[in-house]
């Protein structure tokens, strides 16, 4: 088990966001939670990612239980968040943001893997030396992505990267994700768009109000009642 | 030839505000925090690197050796002073609303004015050795190898600090910390660590700036960090507070303007105000910026800080 998370619970202020949800993620898989906004997938994310405290509950990554290990800390486990609104340093550089996520990892290790993602963004080559914060919507996103890449990690945890950017934009990200998943990076993806989601993913969670409401895979999930009429309309 | 005298006296004073302004707006820069107990750290090199260069010149020191070490001490102690701050006064109101670190700032400069009038007493110190030195002329303008040594340096160290936070790791991390603390974590970064290290290189600076001060003005006490720190605040927000070309530009600059002023004050007012009024222009600049610039020269909405 590479991700095993037991009876996660975050609040804000004594108000529960996420109440004692449980679910894990295998070596090498594909999973999505799915819900509507405020059910608490980002808080989720956060608080598997350290940014946040959890108020109750335990997560182990690796067989390790990581709860108090600081979130800086735990990118050089393997654990890679790239959060809501991507996270891109508007006023570095493109090149910089790409070195920013090979920051735990070393400079050596920066300069043997940034060409890989230069392949895969050649965009990103183009305009290597200009402001992160000039590129589009989409093409920070990708950027993003590429950055998390140079992290090197086992888990790569997406907070909605569809957001904010147009159908055919989408399409394209989703197949560079399934692209870059399937070099053995497992995944845990949050979206808004269901279908898409389903699609790229082997299994799926369903959150609403804090809870985890339904857990199956994503094949089933596709055509589940629950799934098709809250959010594949 | 005045004109000229005036603008490199105004230079080296210029530089030393430049220094003191680069540890405002790094910290401004990072963390969003007006640090009013800076002019203060300031202070406290310059007095322990006038009262150690004397110790060393007492146990038969010569008075270059008993200055590089009291000032390589100064250095530290002034290092430590910071990290302290930081972690004693500012980290714990992290949280808290703006207010409450700056009235823990300007309580942190008192502290720090009454600490160092107990030890220093309250009466001027002068420094001692003697710092005439030579002195080049040229077509009449006058320049000390006091204020060459000042102003080269302090270019030497504002362009290492450029280096410093454009081409190292810590600099990346600093940079990505000022933009957004969590998302530098998510990279990897050890925020507070990062900010602890600001401090310390902010009040590095600050005590190289006031070794240069005491030494300029050749006397120190425990309020100089009070007048010297608000100049340098105001050089800061003339550039651009959290913009570090702009403490440089900003700090050069005030320091030009003044000494202009202090320079011509008297023809402009038919002798009504001396040169003693030329404190006076400082926040002369500092009310003009906020009107008519509040982002400062360098500034704008979307500034690079730090
Ligand atoms: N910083 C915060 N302070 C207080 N409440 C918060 C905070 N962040 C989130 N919440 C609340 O927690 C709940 C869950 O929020 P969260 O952002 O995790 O939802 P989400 O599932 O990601 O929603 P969306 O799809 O809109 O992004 C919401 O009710 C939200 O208002
Ligand atoms: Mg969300």
């Amino acid at each position: 088990m590479l991700l095993d998370v037991q009876d996660l619970s975050v609040s804000y202020d004594g108000i529960q966001a996420v109440r004692q949800i449980s679910f894990n993620v295998k070596q090498g898989e594909r999973v999505t939670i799915i819900g509507a906004n405020g059910a608490g997938k980002s808080s989720t994310l956060k608080a598997l990612a350290g940014l946040i405290k959890l108020t109750q509950g335990r997560i182990q990554f690796n067989g390790q239980t990581i709860n108090t290990v600081p979130a800086y800390e735990r990118v050089a486990l393997g654990l890679c968040l790239v959060p809501e609104g991507r996270g891109i340093f508007q006023r570095m550089s493109i090149e910089e943001n790409l070195w920013m996520g090979a920051y735990s990892r070393g400079v050596k290790e920066f300069n043997q893997q940034v060409g890989q993602v230069y392949d895969i963004f050649p965009r990103l080559y183009e305009r290597r030396s200009q402001n992160a914060g000039t590129l589009s919507g989409g093409e920070q996103q990708m950027l993003a992505i590429g950055r998390a890449l140079l992290s090197q990690p086992q888990l790569l945890m997406l907070d909605e990267p569809s957001m904010g950017l147009a159908p055919q934009m989408v399409d394209h990200l989703f197949e560079v994700i399934g692209k870059v998943v399937s070099q053995g990076v497992s995944l845990l993806l949050i979206e808004q768009n269901a279908e898409l989601a389903l699609h790229l993913c082997d299994r799926a969670y369903v959150m609403d109000t804090g809870e985890i409401i339904l857990s199956d895979s994503a094949k089933n999930c596709l055509t589940h009642p629950l799934v098709q009429q809250a959010y594949l309309g | 030839m005045i004109f000229w005298q005036q603008v490199i006296n105004g230079l080296t004073l210029g530089s030393i505000y430049a220094l003191v302004a680069l540890g405002y707006t790094m910290v401004y820069g990072i963390m969003e925090l007006i640090n009013f107990a800076h002019g203060d750290v300031v202070m406290v090199g310059a007095l322990i690197a006038l009262t150690l260069t004397q110790w060393f010149m007492q146990q038969g020191l010569g008075f270059p050796l008993s200055l590089l070490l009291a000032s390589g001490l100064s250095i530290c102690v002034c290092m430590l002073l910071g990290w302290v701050i930081e972690r004693v006064a500012y980290r714990p109101l992290r949280t808290a609303p703006k207010l409450a670190p700056l009235i823990t700032a300007i309580g942190l400069s008192l502290l720090l004015q009454q600490l160092a009038a107990l030890i220093w007493g309250k009466s001027y110190l002068p420094f001692p050795g003697n710092l005439e030195g030579s002195s080049y002329a040229w077509h009449g303008i006058v320049i000390s190898s006091l204020q060459l040594s000042i102003f080269i340096l302090s270019l030497l160290l504002m362009f290492l600090l450029w280096q410093l936070v454009h081409h190292t790791k810590l600099g990346r991390a600093m940079r990505s910390t000022a933009q957004s603390v969590p998302f530098a974590q998510l990279m990897g970064v050890n925020t507070n660590q990062v900010i602890s290290q600001t401090f310390i290189i902010g009040s590095a600076l600050a005590a190289v700036a006031g070794v240069m001060d005491v030494m300029y003005y050749s006397v120190g006490n425990y309020t100089m960090g009070f007048l010297l720190g608000l100049k340098a605040f105001t050089a800061a927000v003339l550039g651009g507070i959290g913009n570090l070309k702009g403490a440089m530009l900003g700090g050069l600059l005030l320091g030009v303007l003044e000494a202009l002023g202090a320079g011509y004050i008297g023809d402009i007012t038919h002798g009504i105000m001396g040169s003693n009024y030329k404190d006076v222009f400082a926040f002369f600049v500092l009310i003009l910026v906020l009107i008519f610039r509040p982002n400062g020269l360098l500034g704008s909405n979307n500034q690079e800080k730090v």
